[in-house]
């Protein structure tokens, strides 16, 4: 790591992210049970636990894709309530990476990434094409700008998907499972992706199994479990002297083989 | 045990060229194997397709070959057929009732001297269409497109130049509306407005604005009018005359060939019954073949002018009562505020048991004689003060109409009717259909039932009920005095019906839609309708395509239906033909010919949905 990324990935005391006693029930499922979580601008914080245990709602409640019943979201010092404003305010400002991509299959990719700048920030097209193939250099794939998405690898588009939300300069940026879908040749280059974007500073929450990356760009590890957030402390603590015994259990299951 | 390793080691020291395959592996020999007798069962299928495919053909070819072209009549076309020695058991087809009658059932009983009028509109429809479904017409012709039906509803209907503008303008005068609307209150409250300045603009400003233009055209051209109204009647008498002399003269010509054919016919029977040499029928028969031309062309000729006689004789009423309007036009209009105050006065002054009646049907018998007499009286002052407005303005309408001579409904008949009805529902029930499709979808609880109910109603019921409900019913829910055009109430009806499937295949496409994608525009800060717009419809309709044109082919096919509620599409025209005493008989051919021209039309839609599925998946994947 270069002194410049060390320095980008200082931790400022601005808080980025503030949740508090968040509640959420799916039907009368009680998917999130009392979540509190500060976040600070430029953190990098790995969520892992069992497949079932709500890290995905909780990612997913940040950017109101899901909707939380009780407590408070503060994003970016904007209050998450039903008024559609705020939430597309809020949305502009948190980028998101899918699990399963979600490229649009009708659009190039040229199209995919400029769509929003265009049509939510008004940005005019020539602008927003430079922007697009300024990060689509960035993700090492600017040769395939006039494709679309049905021709490419499974890591090339989780590469685009990224390209696609830092197009909108955002502040944020959420990964739900962004490696599960793929080859385990095709990971580390998207791996590669996200730990080049944490060098630069960028405020991550990201959800995955690759603990590898947890030890090496994540300046917090949290375990969750039954819809709670069981434990969290940075990465060399957290996976050398776990503390629950719920936690050594899924670390010595995930980390056993 | 023995050792198996030295028989397995082998080690290839020639490569093999390729070669062709056997006989009965290539060409035409294995593509009859395999396709046609694969097996002994398919061998018999083969054999038996063949067989049914024969008799078919057998029994429709020979009536099909035999087909006479040229006659005047269904009797005319047996005496060619008896003459030209057809078995009678197996006849001839008669398609000289197409050729008599094919210009009525593409326009129906539409002006034929205004024929040019839906020709043009046909013509730039597809100029309008092409920027729609092909991407490399220019984009800048989708600004036709926006003003192609406006101007289509003008070349049909005809009319003053200002009535498309001003129906036009209401879409303006609405979109003004919702800018105010969205200004002060939020969308909700935009497209409130938007309907209402919509609304208010088209059923009152409207045709007042339009009749001030008829008026003050009119007026200014009255003088003038009166001059050449009357020196148009004085040309249109002699020119009557002169028709009707060329009438009588072609009458006799058509009598005298009349006799000649029929002479003809007798020598040909006569000739057939005891044949001399072959020359001499052959020769009759090719005599008889140009004198049914001849009269053909004379009858041809004979309708002709049968249509100037009667296109003049209207011309000369319509120029004679609109001189007599003319001229009583300073008498009606000084008098009418007399008539309409007389009116009021008698109202006003009439007993209170009686005061808001508008018949004397409805009065009771605890009525006394003098209150009905009074309340007659009233009502036929206002009936009078009403019939003389509705005279001033329809004077002036006629006078000061710059544009196209208008047109009535219901003399649009034929294709020309099916493909008006066909074309306004699909091109309206794309729309009404996505939005269902969407309201359906929709979480809110109003919005959702709404669409559900809609949807399963309209659906429910054949579409036939919902004619008849156009035809007798709608008028009642609408405001009084608005007297809505049939072919207008059946255009609501059939798009409605059709929006409703139509919504039912995009809810399909949509449901094929990975959620993921409406997430991933949500979470990119798309609004609901950028989503909508740009991510999610564009993938479900393409998903959808074939389930749309399949309705589209439907609704076009469903237009026949009209037949049943007296309008005069090309099915209704059969009743039509077979009523004159010409063609009274016929029905195979009009049928075989109504058949392929809704097939034509139906292929190609067809064709059309294939060409794009095939351009879109290769776009995408």
């Amino acid at each position: 790591m270069t002194e410049a990324a060390r320095k980008a990935m200082e931790i400022s005391d601005e808080v980025a992210i503030q949740i508090n006693a968040m509640n959420k029930w799916f039907g009368s499922f009680h998917v999130l049970r009392d979540i509190n979580l500060t976040v600070y601008r430029g953190e990098r914080i790995v969520i892992c636990g069992p497949s079932g245990s709500g890290k995905s709602t909780l990612i997913r409640c940040i950017n109101r894709l899901e909707e939380h019943q009780a407590g408070t979201i503060m994003v970016d010092g904007t209050e998450l309530s039903s008024d559609l404003k705020n939430i597309d305010k809020i949305r502009s400002e948190v980028g998101m990476v899918f699990q399963h991509f979600n490229l649009f299959p009708h659009l190039t990719i040229l199209e995919n990434l400029t769509l929003a700048p265009i049509w939510v920030r008004k940005t005019p097209k020539r602008e927003a094409e430079e922007v697009a193939m300024h990060y689509l250099n960035k993700v090492k794939i600017p040769e395939q700008a006039l494709k679309y998405p049905g021709q490419l690898s499974g890591g090339q588009q989780q590469r685009v998907a990224i390209a696609r939300s830092l197009c909108m300069k955002p502040r944020i940026m959420l990964f739900d499972e962004p490696t599960s879908a793929l080859d385990p040749e095709m990971i580390k280059e998207v791996l590669d992706t996200m730990i080049e974007l944490a060098e630069e500073g960028m405020t991550m929450l990201c959800v995955t199994h690759e603990m590898g990356f947890a030890q090496a760009v994540a300046n917090r590890v949290i375990f969750m479990d039954q819809g709670q957030i069981v434990e969290q402390n940075e990465p060399k603590e957290f996976f050398n002297n776990p503390q629950s015994e719920r936690t050594k259990l899924f670390l010595s299951q995930i980390l056993g083989h | 045990m023995t050792d198996h390793t030295a028989s397995l080691t082998y080690v290839r020291d020639k490569m093999i060229p390729q070669a062709a395959p056997p006989v009965s592996e290539a060409g035409v020999v294995k593509w009859v194997r395999e396709n046609l007798f694969s097996s002994g069962l398919n061998v018999i299928l083969t054999a038996g397709s063949l067989y049914v495919l024969y008799r078919v053909i057998a029994s429709i070819a020979p009536w099909l070959l035999n087909t006479v072209w040229n006659a005047g009549s269904l009797t005319e076309c047996r005496e060619i057929l008896a003459a030209n020695g057809v078995d009678p058991t197996v006849g001839g087809a008669c398609f000289a009732v197409i050729r008599d009658r094919w210009v009525q059932f593409i326009f129906g009983f539409y002006p034929a001297d205004l024929y040019w009028r839906p020709i043009l509109a046909f013509v730039l429809f597809f100029v309008a269409l092409a920027p729609v479904l092909f991407a490399s017409v220019p984009r800048r012709l989708l600004a036709f497109t926006v003003i192609y039906p406006f101007l289509a509803v003008w070349l049909i209907w005809g009319g003053a130049f200002w009535s498309p503008l001003l129906v036009l303008a209401g879409f303006g005068i609405g979109y003004l509306g919702f800018v105010l609307g969205s200004r002060f209150g939020g969308p909700a409250l935009g497209v409130i407005l938007a309907v209402l300045f919509a609304g208010a603009w088209w059923l009152y400003a409207a045709p007042s604005i339009s009749s001030m233009l008829d008026r003050a055209v009119g007026s200014a051209r009255q003088e003038q009018s009166m001059v050449s109204l009357t020196a148009e009647t004085a040309a249109l008498g002699p020119q009557l005359a002169d028709i009707e002399a060329k009438l009588e003269a072609s009458d006799t010509a058509i009598a005298d060939a009349v006799v000649q054919k029929d002479a003809l016919v007798a020598a040909v029977v006569a000739e057939r019954a005891a044949p001399t040499t072959d020359a001499a029928l052959a020769g009759l028969r090719s005599e008889l073949s140009a004198s049914f031309a001849q009269l053909n062309g004379l009858r041809a000729e004979a309708n002709r002018l049968a249509i100037a006689r009667f296109q003049t004789q209207d011309a000369i009423t319509e120029t004679r009562s609109l001189l007599t309007s003319i001229t009583d036009l300073p008498r009606l209009e000084a008098g009418l505020p007399d008539m309409q105050a007389k009116a009021a006065e008698l109202r006003a002054a009439l007993p209170e048991s009686v005061a808001i009646l508008a018949t004397v049907d409805a009065v009771g018998t605890e009525v006394s004689a003098e209150d009905k007499a009074a309340l007659r009286a009233a009502i036929t002052a206002e009936t009078g003060a009403a019939a003389a407005a509705k005279t001033i303005g329809l004077t002036y309408a006629e006078l000061g109409r710059v544009g196209l001579k208008p047109v009535d409904s219901s003399d649009i008949g034929g294709f020309l009717l099916a493909v008006i009805i066909g074309i306004s529902g699909i091109t309206l029930s794309l729309p009404l259909g996505i939005l269902l499709a969407l309201g359906r979808q929709s979480h809110l609880f109003i919005i959702n039932k709404v669409s559900v109910g809609f949807i399963e109603i309209i659906r429910g019921v054949p579409l036939i009920v919902w004619l008849f409900t156009a035809q007798l019913l709608l008028n009642y829910f609408l405001p009084k005095g608005t007297n809505f055009d049939l072919m207008l109430r059946v255009i609501i009806m059939v798009t409605l019906f059709s929006s409703a499937y139509i919504a039912e295949v995009i809810r399909g496409g949509l449901a094929a839609l990975p959620k993921g994608q409406l997430e991933a525009a949500n979470a990119m800060g798309l609004n609901y309708w950028q989503a909508m717009q740009l991510i999610v419809l564009p993938q479900a309709l393409k998903i959808s395509i074939p389930g749309i044109v399949n309705s589209f082919i439907g609704l076009f096919k469903d237009t026949t239906l009209v037949t049943f509620i007296g309008m005069y599409d090309p099915i209704g025209l059969v009743g039509t033909a077979r009523a004159s005493t010409e063609w009274n008989g016929v029905y195979w051919e009009l049928y075989i010919f109504i058949g392929l021209l809704f097939f034509v039309f139906c292929f190609s839609m067809g064709r059309y949905s294939l060409y794009l599925e095939r351009k879109l998946r290769r776009e995408n994947r």
